[in-house]
């Protein structure tokens, strides 16, 4: 006697076989295949134990508290050529001031102060840079997810810019002696490198994205961001 | 996924206003963490998973035909999200954590030999769901719980039906074979 296979048993389990007389009526004569049947039945209806735990009731709403700190602020939308130049600003107005301190007479200069704006300006455009530069690593992230298709050109247009900018804020940081920022910022320029030269096969967006994913780039960014936001 | 968002709430989402997208997110949290817990098995993944999906959401959000049904297009993004999720958990540490304890049983009252056999049956059916591959788990969960087609399951995790049939064909074997010692134990 020919018997259905596991997999038919399966399939009729769930509704998907190709329901020919042929199972039916072997299930109706054939004593050996419904206690077959019954048994996958069994373990199929076990693995019903396996319950998702209970959500709180404010559950969506503490979801949205988690999500919305990571979303984009909408002020992000303006072109990304402007952060270039907003950098390109800040590195220029960090050595107008450095000259000025050597040019002016030393009574009309408070360098105290005049270091404290210096700073001030370039942080601000720094923190700018640095959540820019997650939103985009996230958006790489995302790519090398299967069914997500390639980075778009105007993407990789944006991490050539994004890099021009590291530099200019690197090359700043190891000025005023901030080691530490200026490696992180090299670590970003090599990623963005990378982007901007478009990685079109899947393995090569999946490798991408594991070395962001390994070197915890997006953490050391918004541990970056926030620290700087404190000053 | 049952609708809870309406086509308005959908189009503002998809033209940047977040507070229309907040509303989704609100929506189906529940939903998207029931399908990323039974994939990913615990819960800290499953939390990873659906935060993890809401942002992939309103980055692709601008894709998304309208046409199309919101809520079979999120357990996409859901599924894939978690089983990405699962695959940087097996590669990091290789580690499942059992359900835990406490976790609700199904019934009402039922008696501490009943409650501690359900312990293990799920103690058991985690660790056996532990051992099959992201496909195989994937495929799983969306026929088996969310009771998904063929043709859906194998759409949402971009492969093909025959692809998916065999996946769920060997995770339905691995299951068979994993909880065979308890089979016909409880009645």
């Amino acid at each position: 006697m020919n018997h259905p296979s596991e997999e038919d048993l399966v399939l009729h389990l769930y509704g998907e076989a190709d329901e020919s007389d042929f199972l039916r009526k072997h299930l109706e004569s054939c004593a050996r295949c419904r206690e077959e049947l019954s048994v996958l039945r069994q373990v199929l209806s076990e693995v019903d134990e396996m319950t998702p735990p209970e959500r709180p009731s404010d559950y969506g709403a503490r979801v949205w508290e988690r999500v919305s700190k990571e979303l984009p602020l909408p002020l992000k939308k303006a072109s990304p050529r402007s952060y270039y130049w907003l950098a390109a600003a800040a590195v220029l107005l960090v050595a107008t001031f450095l000259a000025g301190r050597f040019t002016a007479p030393p009574d009309e200069i408070d360098p105290a102060r005049a270091g404290h704006i210096r700073e001030r300006i370039l942080l601000v455009a720094l923190s700018d840079h640095l959540e820019q530069s997650q939103v985009l690593l996230l958006e790489v992230v995302n790519r090398g997810d299967r069914s997500a298709p390639p980075l778009a050109p105007l993407e990789r247009e944006r991490a050539a810019e994004l890099l021009q900018a590291s530099r200019l804020y690197r090359q700043t940081a190891f000025q005023v002696g901030e080691v530490a920022t200026a490696d992180l910022l090299e670590e970003l320029e090599r990623i963005l490198l990378d982007v901007s030269q478009g990685p079109e096969s899947l393995e090569a967006r999946e490798g991408l994205r594991s070395r962001i994913e390994e070197q915890d780039m997006l953490f050391k960014l918004r541990v970056l961001g926030s620290t700087v936001k404190k000053f | 996924m049952k609708a809870v968002v309406t086509e308005d709430v959908l189009a503002r989402a998809r033209s940047g206003d977040q507070a229309a997208f907040r509303t989704i997110v609100e929506g189906y949290s529940r939903d998207v963490f029931r399908l990323a817990f039974r994939i990913t098995g615990n819960e800290e993944d499953a939390e990873d998973a659906v935060q993890e999906t809401f942002l992939r959401a309103y980055r692709k959000l601008e894709g998304f035909e309208a046409r199309a049904n919101f809520g079979t297009w999120l357990y996409r993004v859901t599924a894939n999200t978690s089983i990405d999720v699962l695959r940087r958990r097996k590669r990091s540490d290789g580690r499942t954590e059992p359900l835990e304890d406490d976790a609700p049983s199904v019934g009402i009252a039922p008696s501490q030999e009943k409650m501690v056999y359900r312990r293990q049956v799920r103690e058991r059916v985690e660790s056996a769901l532990s051992c099959l591959s992201e496909l195989e788990r994937g495929a799983f969960v969306l026929r088996h719980f969310e009771e998904m087609s063929l043709a859906e399951v194998s759409a949402s995790l971009d492969t093909s039906v025959s692809a998916t049939k065999q996946a769920l064909f060997r995770a339905v074997r691995k299951l068979r074979k994993s909880l065979a010692p308890v089979e016909g134990s409880a009645s």
